[in-house]
């Protein structure tokens, strides 16, 4: 069974927002609400002085936070590594949302936010909704685009490597500072750019043993 | 917070006390005074301690708590993992602390005593006013909450709060004799609250930068008021002024005062504790 | 819900010039995702940017222009409330037909023609039709005046293009100065992205010199801050420091690719032959001066044979002279690390440092194979953009930078400074997009094609049939004869209406003629009054003077004794009174023009404050344009990468009643009864053949036409079937193209003797009419000069403030779409005025204050504070061009600052030469509000 895993490359990353844009394109979700995002800040003194530039999601961790103090059990982790939130079972303590220690879960409560506010709903809101419809009062996150990823395997494709089984904030990057795919294949692209490239997890201190390493630059 | 500070700097909580989150706040604080009176009163004997302890958790408490949650008629799902989950135990004690808590208040007035059923229901009560420190204990995610002195802090607010219930219903009810008993254990818990309240602090303040920050926001920063007003003076001030002076012969109007005032300062310490937990940066940058 | 339909349409982006390929998928009718065509190598080969996933927004935002509509408000102003009234298509193109027509009728020259940077390939097929009946004046947006003169002009002159960029895939040593190559919009984006992110990867070092470390100086190895506009000190520093102190010369490059051989006299010019007229070099081989083109130079191994001398003195026909590199060498000296030091805060050491490694890096004398081309190899690069070049030394600052490449020899060879493709030996089915730079007069690079077609008139050589307008008034260098031998023309003679109409008949390629200027400026037009409104007669190398919105624009238009006012402004996709320069200024310029066109997507500070009419128009997604793929050296991927041409396809009916700009511009042309000119126009457009061009009185689906075109231009099976499936049509990149530096025999220059000319001829000109020409920059020998915003002796207005490329944005349109601003607002720089740390804690300033900045003349602006680390103490910023308070975009108003504000816009404040509008102000800090 495969263990999913993203790997991003600090060094081609340009701090674009295309992957944070793309996840919401690729969830028609409303305003306001990320699942992936972009964050910037500034390392060193004038005039050696780097900029940060980090995208972060949830990190389906391995000893997930999230997974341990839910409930309801509608916060699971998949065999292969997926931390799926059951929207029919979640109640909306957002407990979770506390525990994440990287905070990537959100409560969706206002489901009346318009991206033209006052103007109604596009077209693409409209269908968005049905397409992909969320439910108000549970809590929401990143999934590694699990439709994508369970979609492609079923027809032979393999993620990380077909675009189609690749989740959206990957497949958008116009760096090419995103890959996704089997952490426990040591073969796989992932496996050898966290070793090669001594890849490393955000704030491993919180021992939830993220699935997300970064190259940095 | 500008939207572009979000997690490059501390990040306090906000699920769990803005908007809709003060139905949280009230809903812990309820919950853990009403076991807490519950508790108290099961020592002395005070029915109607019991009772209202009773009603305030599980009815105010306990109904806060269902309509703060995004999807309230599906809290049976709740009962699903107490292996794991805090919340999910804390929903078995209250379950079982409001069924079992109701027999055993009715058998009372009734004049039944079953010892086992009393002792159960005590437990239950104890462990209904440290469930919410627990829960909170275990988000390592929160420094300010990430301490074993937070659930001990919460039992003995908890159970000082039901203490003062219990005095209060003692003067309301005219019982002398509860009154002294509780008296004691009034005294014993405001001192303990105010070691642990500063130990708290004082200790949380060499953490990490979201420790840091949390304690500093407190006492200094945008909580100032609200610590040193209402937990300081009010919460805490004024009850110890009521302890060096003579109580027993202080008028009623007195004495609930300065049950209104600890069940204040309780509420604002909780307030604060909520609004200031701060997460860490996730990112490294210059702070 | 049942999903009826599902499927992804191939087409082109269209939120900034770069036009990646993309997919959008479509189900049940409604546009959903956007995605960057993973099969094309235009664009990040399936990534894409913020700005492209958004372009759904600019589909469905509900603010969109639906019908066409009519001011009823007289009052024209930045502010003014037009009080539209709806009216009909018919309404509106009866009465644009009728102003049109008497205008093109009388005097063409009266209508301003305004188009957007963003889409320029598009719309410059749209607008044809109206040069070729003599429109002359065209205004493109902010972009020329910001981003254009100087660098096109150079990149022209050596490169044959529209801009330099490194070759990405093989570079190691990248130099910018003020760009942001493969961090923002602009050229190629996302190829620049992709590429750049690979050499990052693989070690390249990246050397920014950019007062700011945010997007290009954030990927920075080595960021190096600066005084903003003192790029042209250090570049000829560096230069100094290679040919005078490390010796580091690509010789062969400059013997046998430069003048820097051409014998120069004691008066600056050229020593020619007294018979031939041509420019003589000093053989060493020989002994003895010969012509220029003395030698074939078919490739490198015959230039590394050449052997003419590069210094020491001569006599030649009893003439004292030097090789032009011999008198380049000694007048470099003056510029030392400490001087430039000085003026740009760099410290001395740093750029001597670099300056080394950049000459060891570029690896001067090797060669690699390439499909069995044998090529220089010279993986060192200098680029300049934007930040380097917007200021009044701009034509010197760049092409300083571009000397830098030259010395190292690494102009359009693997791994240098490309230029965008210059040369295609054509698609391989059909031979059609045959294009390649060549030698021209004295031997200099002259080309057959320039950027996104015709763009400016007089602009392409190879159909200069339809190009005939643009040549009146030119000298012509060469005699031409008809094909009976007749002379049409003598060498020498300026160019009439019928001459240029025989000119015209003429098969292809019996003259060579200069596109327009910055195509290669050889020859010259000699400058002369010839009621050009924006003074590019009298300013040669004046590529898109801003005269147009200038707040001295009617003083000049005296002098000059322009013989018109202009009548009608037609404008397409523009926001004129905010993304140029000083609003009152340009504001004003527009209010004296009676009638104002409008065909755009939203209500805009343009359309509320002056149009007359507004045509609602559709957007890209909506739209079939197979003119897009038309800038092979404007966006194409560069070096190695495909041929890829796209094309735009709709995605989703145009709805409501907006129309495209095609179709508008189609339509009015039949109702002025001019369908045999629009015909004629599109006929030389496609290049069509006999057998395939439209008859004059054809009628035409837009559809029909593409299918016809393409189908011509790549063969009976890559009509529109192919490209509904496809996309686009694609061939491979030969080395001859990518790296034809060698491939070519044709100069560039180094020493830039044409100034000497056109000093002359232009101070005679400008004295005579009272026109204030700063001369110090006709030179020609490239030299540092300061701006007038260094030389300002200020305390008080004591910070020098600029406006920089933000990845989310586009000009000023991408503040509308609701993710991008979600975005921004996630930015800590995108919306907000940036300064220095400790700057600003010296002002007692801090993050958040509302704060206001003030120009000696003013002008002022105000925004919010955010405080760096990474920025030069003696700047501030501002991102892109925010600010709007159109109520046409709610999403918009009120959001940033606007920078534009604080430029003066007139001759005093630009570039002498090139006419480049100064795009940094001094401005004061005044705290407005605590935040």
């Amino acid at each position: 069974m495969a263990r999913w895993g993203m790997v991003i490359n600090l060094n081609k990353c340009i701090g674009c927002y295309t992957c944070m844009l793309a996840c919401k394109q690729e969830h028609y979700l409303p305003p306001n609400m990320f699942w992936a995002r972009v964050l910037v800040g500034e390392l060193g003194k004038y005039p050696a002085v780097r900029k940060q530039e980090y995208p972060v999601l949830c990190n389906h961790c391995k000893d997930a936070a999230c997974v341990s103090v839910c409930p309801t059990g509608a916060t699971t982790k998949r065999e292969d590594g997926i931390v799926m939130i059951d929207y029919d079972k979640c109640v909306g303590c957002r407990y979770c949302v506390m525990a994440c220690p990287y905070q990537q879960r959100t409560f969706y409560g206002d489901d009346k936010k318009e991206y033209f506010p006052g103007q109604g709903f596009t077209e693409w809101e409209v269908l968005g909704r049905k397409l992909y419809p969320l439910e108000k009062g549970t809590v929401v996150k990143c999934t590694f685009c699990v439709e994508r990823v369970d979609e492609g395997q079923k027809k032979g494709l393999k993620p990380g490597m077909d675009r189609e089984a690749t989740p959206a904030c990957v497949i958008a990057c116009p760096a090419k500072a995103r890959y996704f795919g089997d952490l426990d294949d040591p073969a796989s692209e992932v496996s050898r750019l966290v070793s090669e490239r001594k890849a490393s997890q955000l704030s491993p201190e919180f021992n939830t043993n993220p699935s997300i390493y970064y190259i940095a630059r | 917070m500008k939207p572009y500070e979000w997690m490059v700097k501390c990040t306090p909580q906000t699920e769990w006390i803005v908007k809709r989150g003060v139905l949280l706040w009230l809903a812990f604080f309820f919950i853990e005074l009403g076991a807490g009176a519950y508790f108290v009163g099961s020592f002395f004997g005070s029915l109607v301690s019991m009772s209202i302890g009773w009603v305030v958790c599980g009815v105010l408490g306990g109904g806060l708590h269902l309509l703060y949650l995004g999807r309230p008629l599906r809290f049976f799902r709740m009962f699903a993992k107490p292996k794991t989950s805090w919340i999910s135990r804390g929903m078995i004690f209250v379950t079982s602390f409001m069924i079992l808590g109701f027999f055993n208040i009715v058998l009372r007035f009734f004049s039944v005593s079953v010892n086992v059923l009393s002792w159960l229901v005590i437990v239950l009560a104890f462990l209904v006013v440290i469930y919410g420190g627990f829960a909170m204990c275990c988000i390592n995610g929160i420094p300010l909450w990430n301490t074993a002195l937070l659930p001990i802090l919460y039992v003995v607010s908890g159970l000082w709060g039901g203490a003062g219930i219990t005095v209060g219903v003692a003067v309301a009810t005219g019982s002398a004799q509860i009154l002294i008993g509780v008296e004691e254990w009034i005294h014993l818990l405001l001192i303990s609250f105010i070691i642990l309240l500063f130990t708290y602090l004082l200790s949380i303040s060499y953490g990490s930068i979201a420790a840091k920050t949390s304690v500093s926001e407190i006492v200094k920063g945008k909580g100032w008021h609200v610590f040193w007003v209402v937990v300081v003076i009010i919460g805490i001030g004024v009850p110890v002024g009521m302890m060096m002076a003579n109580t027993q012969s202080a008028p009623a109007a007195i004495l609930y005062i300065t049950l209104l005032c600890e069940l204040l300062g309780d509420l604002g310490m909780r307030y604060l504790i909520l609004k200031f937990g701060f997460y860490n940066p996730l990112i490294p940058t210059n702070t | 819900m049942k999903v009826e339909e599902d499927v992804k349409i191939p087409t082109a982006c269209g939120r900034c010039y770069a036009s990646c390929g993309i997919k959008v998928r479509r189900v049940n009718g409604v546009a959903v995702q956007i995605e960057g065509n993973p099969d094309t190598d235009m664009g990040a080969r399936g990534g894409l940017c913020a700005k492209g996933i958004a372009g759904l927004q600019v589909l469905y935002d509900p603010n969109r222009l639906n019908v066409p509509l009519r001011r009823t408000n007289p009052e024209k102003g930045l502010y003014a409330d037009p009080k539209w009234k709806e009216i009909s298509w018919d309404e509106a193109l009866t009465e644009i037909a009728e102003k049109l027509g008497k205008i093109l009728k009388e005097d063409p020259r009266k209508l301003l023609i305004q188009i957007t940077t963003i889409r320029p390939l598009y719309c410059s097929f749209v607008i044809k039709p109206l040069f070729d009946f003599g429109v002359t004046n065209i205004w493109v947006g902010g972009g020329g005046l910001h981003c254009g003169s100087g660098a096109h002009a150079i990149a022209g002159m050596v490169n044959s293009s529209w801009s330099i960029v490194p070759d990405f895939q093989n570079c190691n040593y990248i130099i910018y100065f003020g760009a942001s190559k493969g961090t923002a919009a602009g050229h190629s984006s996302m190829v620049s992205t992709r590429l750049a992110a690979e050499a990052r990867d693989r070690g390249a070092k990246f050397v920014i010199f950019d007062p700011l470390c945010n997007y290009a100086g954030g990927k920075a190895t080595e960021w190096v801050p600066l005084i903003p506009g003192t790029d042209g000190i250090i570049a000829l520093t560096m230069c100094n420091i290679l040919v005078n102190e490390l010796g580091v010369v690509d010789w062969v490059f400059l013997k046998s690719k430069t003048n820097a051989p051409y014998l120069v006299k004691e008066d600056g010019r050229y020593v020619r032959d007294p018979e031939t007229k041509r420019c003589l070099v000093w053989d060493m081989d020989e002994g003895r001066a010969v012509p220029h083109d003395y030698k074939d130079i078919p490739n490198y191994r015959a230039a590394c044979a050449v052997n003419y001398a590069l210094e020491g003195e001569y006599r030649v026909n009893g003439v004292t002279c030097r090789p032009s590199f011999q008198l380049l060498k000694e007048h470099l000296k003056q510029y030392t690390p400490e001087k430039a030091s000085q003026v740009s805060t760099v410290p001395a050491e740093t750029i001597r440092r670099i300056a080394n490694e950049f000459a060891t890096e570029a690896k001067v004398g090797s060669t690699v194979v390439i499909d069995g081309h044998e090529v220089p190899f010279r993986p060192a690069s200098a680029v300049l953009f934007r930040g380097g070049e917007g200021h009044e030394n701009s034509f010197h600052t760049c092409f300083a930078v571009s000397l830098l490449s030259s010395i190292v020899g690494s102009h359009d060879v693997c791994g240098g400074t490309l230029g965008w493709p210059a040369r295609s030996l054509g698609f391989p089915e059909t031979g059609k997009f045959t294009f390649s730079p060549y030698k021209g007069v004295d031997g200099f690079l002259q080309t057959d094609y320039f950027g996104p077609a015709v763009l400016h008139p007089g602009k392409r050589v190879n159909e200069m049939k339809n190009t005939w307008d643009g040549l009146v008034g030119r000298v012509i260098r060469e005699t031409v004869h008809d094909e009976n031998g007749k002379v049409i023309v003598e060498s020498g003679s300026t160019i009439t209406r019928d001459i240029a109409y025989a000119l015209a008949r003429l098969p292809e390629r019996m003259i060579k003629v200069e596109p327009f200027v910055t195509g290669g400026p050889w020859p010259l037009k000699e400058p002369e009054i010839r009621g050009n409104a924006q003074l590019k007669d009298i300013y040669p190398l004046g590529f898109d003077p801003g005269v147009f919105g200038a707040s001295d624009q009617e003083e000049i238009w005296q002098k000059v004794n322009l013989p018109y006012r202009f009548e009608m402004l037609l404008s397409w996709g523009c926001n004129t009174p905010m993304s140029v320069a000083s609003f009152d200024a340009v504001a004003n310029s527009i209010k004296r023009i009676p009638f104002v066109v409008v065909s755009e997507l939203f209500n805009t500070e343009l359309t509320e404050g002056f149009a007359d009419i507004v045509l609602p128009d559709t957007c890209y997604l909506e739209l079939m344009s197979f003119s897009e793929g038309r800038g092979q050296n404007f966006n194409y991927p560069y070096g190695m990468d495909d041929w890829c041409y796209h094309v735009v396809q709709p995605v989703v009916p145009p709805k409501e009643q907006r129309r495209s700009f095609l179709e508008v511009m189609c339509d009015l042309l039949d109702r002025m009864n001019y369908r045999d000119r629009r015909n004629k126009s599109i006929n030389d457009f496609v290049n069509f053949d006999e057998k395939h061009r439209l008859r004059e009185d054809e009628e035409f689906t837009i559809d029909g036409l593409t299918d016809r075109v393409l189908k011509y231009w790549f063969g009976e099976t890559h009509g529109l079937d192919y490209i509904k499936e496809h996309g686009f049509v694609r061939w491979k990149k030969k080395v001859e193209e990518a790296y034809w530096r060698y491939f070519v025999d044709c100069r560039i220059p180094v020493y830039l003797e044409f100034m000497v000319d056109i000093k002359e001829k232009m101070q005679k000109i400008t004295e005579r009419i009272g026109l204030s020409v700063d001369y110090t920059q006709y030179t020609p020998l490239v030299l540092w000069s300061p701006c007038s915003i260094h030389l300002l002796d200020s305390k008080e207005f004591d910070l020098y403030c600029f406006s920089y490329r933000d990845v989310l944005h586009t000009g000023s349109s991408t503040m509308e779409q609701p993710w991008l601003d979600e975005a921004s607002a996630m930015n800590p720089y995108t919306y907000n005025i940036c300064m220095h740390v400790e700057t600003g804690k010296k002002k007692g300033l801090n993050d958040g204050d509302l704060i206001k900045l003030e120009t000696p003349t003013g002008r002022s602006v105000t925004g919010t504070l955010k405080l760096m680390e990474g920025h030069h103490p003696q700047a501030i910023s501002i991102a892109a061009c925010s600010g709007h308070w159109a109520k046409g975009l709610p999403i918009a108003r009120g959001k940033g600052t606007n920078f534009d504000n604080l430029l003066e816009i007139d001759l005093k404040h630009s570039d002498p030469v090139s006419l480049n509008l100064e795009t940094a102000a001094r401005v004061k800090v005044i705290k407005l509000q605590k935040g």
